[in-house]
């Protein structure tokens, strides 16, 4: 309404403190308590999973002597029926985790922003192809389609993690590339984008210098909500007994093998679980906070 | 003659003390009005001049009551002797629409875009006035007339969004005064309008006023629109006055930097061709944090080191009021001229 | 900012353009979009610069001047006509040629903000056009030169645009078109989102930088007070057209063109004792839209002289023993200003 508030900020001269951009981001999220948590959480968790062979001793492909025990000093997760210490299985699994969904991420973020941009750049027949490719991978059931990849790379003699984590990082770009494209529609529309076409810049440079760092909020935030989804969706995958192949181990592997003795040895069910569970929740917090702290106004309008 | 003097007889339609208004922000408090005191008399047109961020539109949205809940607001503000500042909701909402009326410079957001424009001036008379549904839309068209929209008849039902730019700020005026307002207030009515519509929507307020007897006051950073309606100017800097009194002595013998920066640093349509000018160097202080002393000191070339120090009070210089530590030598420096 | 004498006078304009017209489709809304009509933001617009001078190209919202401004640019894509530029035609060059053209014509707009990368430095804002056109060199002296140029500090250039005041941005705007040293730089209204205090400061770095560089400026904007401070020639338009076009004293000491006179009466002037004794004319309506321009001449809606003739006959941009071209069927020249400057 009155003009003063505005005007007058916007009047300060750069005589002030220099703030930059990221800087101002940087202490919006500070100030989300849950989120700073929740990284904190994860961070600390990541690291922890290095430690767990040095702290408790046990490596997550030994067998120890001790069979089907439950939570002690020594196994602090119990030990499955022949005899893996479940603490050093749930780390593993952990950190195996992490890297599928990071993998997964990195390669949907990159393919979803780039060809989103290409879309919204672009427009006409570019759009109208790449728009049919998006749909097409929306409406696709991942999950079954997923499946049949898993067997067949099952067939031809194992898969490695990369693989699994590549196929899913294919599929999953084409929400974030929907995202994008409608950024990229209102960014086009800036000055600043004329005055890059003005100056003789290519489409190279405007898309790769102007349009992906501008929409560079929304990435992030569908970036890390990415991770997220990758994560339930590779414990999806070898819960149903696909993706990753023994000896090594997920977050998923191990729920689906600790299943069956939900009732009779709880751990080894419960436990890896529930590290799934805070490992995800604590990823969706790190995605709220980046999403209010990059998007003031939506915090506003709440 | 000037705002502050008591020798005026009438008691004025408004009197602002002291006004000091500040939003808090996250970086801490926004000084916007930092203690400015100005009347406004039956039928004179006061123009209140600055550029962005000098307070001119806050000191009048606290006169009308409209600033956000946050901002903090103290000093007096007095519509015919009545402590606007310590009214009720209910009392606030009688003065605004009737005694008090605003025009504002983006009329598309002040009417309602899913009424006609005669439905929404009549909806005003209505409340303020006991008349059935029928008079109301008379008067509708009688006032859509008076501002000069082609076709009132029709007009009337037409919806904001049917109007141009002028059209809709005659409607805008017309509902101002739709119930004969003591006082009009016009916050940048004609910056988002062309020339040709802006001279337009001024000949209009004129005949608006007139034809109420109102006052106006006029909120502008266009010292040419000053110069074609005002009796009396108040110049607004960084949330205070720097300068006040007669339209035609200040434009003529300015008593403030500020005020002959102002002048020095618009490309004038009668200057002979070739005139270098004279801009005001730096920008406007951040009102998170004003200079201590006058806050047009660092941008000001009469600047010593009192004016750093010490706060200049609106005094008497010639025929206007000033505040300037060096008024005088301002004042005697354009009669030189 | 004028030619001056001791230069030869060049035969070639160094920007020409002839007969421009821009349409813009009007589509209906639905799944289907058809074009239902033709909105002529330009309609048959001839002007020339001169090297080295300054066409001030003024008129109101919808006049077509930023049309004309981004189809000399290319842009925005010309319906019709040619522009030349150093005698090269521009229409119909590839894109690649194209871009080696724009090294020569830089563009500055009326909103730094809006114009500039919010997520870029300062230094690569200016630095963007010398690594776009490969320039050899230092370029991170050569941005530092080109902020001293406008008036800012080197050391600046790692800062933010938001970290900027409104006249600094458009500083650096400047230095942005000043980067590759070109020869016709086209500023699109651009001190009108400043403040008066402001605009001063950024109008004479614009005078200073022509008569230091040998600029050409096309000056566009809706300001005849800054338009007139600033040009050495001016074309008014209205509705897609141009009206009247002079010399500077020419249009505004004997505007023949009613349209001309209408606008230069209604600016205001910060002179209470000389606006009381103004002569004014004021207009009726609005401009018409420009989707249905009425027949004949285009302001003949809202001209006190129209005749018949005005309905039937578009009248052409020529000189009628005025000294200078207006396009009106009853051009008289009106000294506005002059009887009561006294």
């Amino acid at each position: 309404m009155a003009d003063a508030p505005v005007g007058i900020l916007a009047g300060t001269p750069a005589e002030t403190e220099a703030r930059s951009q990221w800087q101002l981001v940087l202490r919006r999220f500070l100030a989300h308590r849950l989120a700073v948590a929740a990284g904190i959480v994860l961070v600390a968790a990541y690291l922890f999973s290095y430690l767990a062979e040095p702290l408790t001793g046990w490596g997550y492909k030994e067998l120890s002597p001790d069979l089907s025990q439950g939570p002690s000093g020594n196994h602090w997760f119990g030990t499955d029926t022949i005899g893996h210490d479940m603490f050093a299985q749930s780390m593993r699994g952990l950190r195996v985790s992490v890297h599928v969904s990071v993998v997964v991420a990195g390669i949907a973020t990159v393919l979803g922003s780039v060809l989103g941009a290409v879309q919204g750049w672009f427009r006409g027949r570019v759009d109208g192809a790449l728009g049919l490719l998006v749909d097409f991978l929306l409406i696709l059931p991942l999950l079954p389609v997923l499946m049949v990849l898993g067997t067949r790379t099952r067939a031809s003699g194992g898969s490695s993690l990369m693989f699994v984590a590549v196929v899913i990082g294919l599929f999953l770009w084409a929400p974030l590339a929907r995202v994008v494209r409608g950024e990229v529609f209102s960014i086009r529309e800036k000055e600043y984008i004329e005055a890059a076409e003005a100056l003789g810049a290519s489409n190279t440079r405007i898309i790769f210098r102007h349009l992906i760092p501008n929409a560079m909020s929304s990435i992030i935030v569908y970036a890390t909500l990415t991770v997220a989804t990758a994560i339930l969706l590779e414990t999806a995958l070898a819960f149903l007994g696909f993706g990753i192949q023994p000896p090594e181990v997920s977050l998923g592997s191990l729920v689906d093998e600790g299943r069956d003795s939900a009732r009779t040895r709880w751990w080894l069910f419960y436990l890896p679980g529930a590290v799934l569970v805070v490992l995800v929740l604590c990823v969706n917090f790190v995605g709220d906070g980046l999403r209010d702290a990059l998007d003031p106004r939506r915090e506003q309008r709440r | 003659m000037t705002g502050l003097d008591s020798s005026r007889a009438e008691t004025p339609v408004l009197s602002v003390r002291d006004l000091e208004v500040a939003f808090p922000t996250p970086d801490g408090d926004v000084q916007a009005v930092r203690g400015v005191s100005w009347d406004v008399y039956e039928g004179e047109v006061l123009a209140i001049a600055g550029e962005s961020g000098s307070g001119k539109s806050v000191s009048v949205m606290a006169a009308m009551g409209l600033l956000p809940a946050t901002a903090q607001v103290s000093g007096s503000i007095a519509y015919r002797g009545r402590d606007v500042l310590a009214m009720s909701d209910k009392d606030l909402e009688r003065l605004r629409g009737s005694s008090i009326s605003m025009v504002f410079q983006d009329p598309m957001t002040s009417l309602n875009p899913v009424m006609a424009v005669g439905a929404q001036i009549a909806e005003g008379v209505r409340i303020h006035q006991r008349v059935n549904s029928r008079t109301a839309r008379s008067k509708a068209v009688e006032l859509l007339d008076l501002v000069g929209l082609p076709n009132a008849g029709q007009r009337v039902d037409s919806y904001p969004h049917e109007l141009s730019g002028g059209m809709r700020q005659r409607a805008m005026i017309a509902m101002a005064i739709a119930n004969d307002p003591d006082l009009l207030i016009a916050d940048e009515p004609t910056t988002a309008l062309d020339v040709t519509i802006q001279a337009q929507v001024i000949d209009v307020l004129e005949r608006a006023r007139e034809a109420t007897g109102s006052a106006l006051v006029i909120i502008t950073h266009d010292l040419g629109v000053v110069a074609r309606i005002a009796h009396r100017i108040l110049v607004m800097y960084a949330g205070r006055a720097a300068e006040t009194g007669m339209a035609d002595g200040v434009f003529e013998r300015p008593s403030h930097p500020y005020t002959a920066g102002l002048l020095g640093s618009i490309p004038r349509l009668d200057a002979p061709k070739g005139t270098r000018l004279m801009p005001i160097d730096g920008a406007p202080p951040s009102m998170l944090a004003p200079p201590p002393g006058c806050a047009f000191a660092p941008r000001c070339p009469r600047a010593t080191p009192l004016c750093s120090q010490e706060i200049p009070e609106l005094r008497p210089i010639g025929n206007q009021q000033s505040a300037c530590h060096h008024g005088e030598d301002q004042y005697n420096e354009a009669e030189d001229v | 900012m004028s030619n001056p004498a001791d230069l030869p006078v060049e035969t070639t304009p160094l920007l020409e353009v002839t007969d421009l017209v821009k349409d813009f489709p009007i589509r209906s809304k639905g799944a289907i979009r058809r074009t239902v009509g033709m909105v002529q933001a330009v309609n048959g617009v001839s002007l020339h610069i001169n090297r080295g001078e300054t066409l001030g190209l003024v008129g109101e919202s919808g006049s077509g001047k930023s049309t004309i401004a981004r189809c000399i640019l290319r842009l925005i894509e010309p319906t019709s006509g040619s522009v030349r530029f150093k005698g090269q035609e521009l229409a119909g060059l590839s894109r690649r040629q194209l871009q080696a053209m724009r090294r020569n014509m830089q563009i500055v707009y009326q909103d730094p903000m809006a114009s500039l990368d919010p997520r870029m430095t300062v230094s690569a804002i200016i630095s963007e056009p010398l690594r776009i056109h490969r320039t050899t060199g230092d370029i991170g002296a050569r941005v530092g030169e080109l902020l001293e140029l406008v008036g800012l500090r080197p050391e600046h250039g790692n800062r933010y645009p938001h970290e900027f005041s409104g006249g600094q941005r458009q500083r650096i705007g400047i230095a942005r078109a000043l980067a590759l040293a070109p020869d016709l730089i086209i500023l699109d209204e651009p001190v009108s989102a400043l403040d008066v205090s402001i605009q001063a400061g950024v109008l004479n770095l614009l005078e200073d930088l022509q008569r230091q560089l040998g600029l050409t400026y096309l000056f566009v904007a809706h300001d005849l007070s800054v338009v007139r401070h600033i040009s050495d020639r001016v074309a008014v338009m209205y509705l897609g057209r141009i009206v009247e076009t002079g010399t500077g004293p020419e249009v505004y000491e004997t505007p023949a063109h009613p349209y001309t006179q209408a606008l230069l009466s209604a600016v205001p002037i910060p002179d209470p004792k000389l606006e009381k004794r103004r002569r004014r004319i004021v207009l009726e309506g609005d401009a018409p839209n420009p989707a249905s321009p009425p027949s004949g001449c285009r302001f003949r809606t809202r001209c006190w002289k129209a005749e018949l003739i005005c309905t039937e006959y578009d009248p052409e941009l020529l000189d009628l023993g005025i000294g200078h071209p207006v396009a009106c069927h009853f051009p008289t020249p009106d000294d506005l200003m002059g009887s009561e400057q006294g």
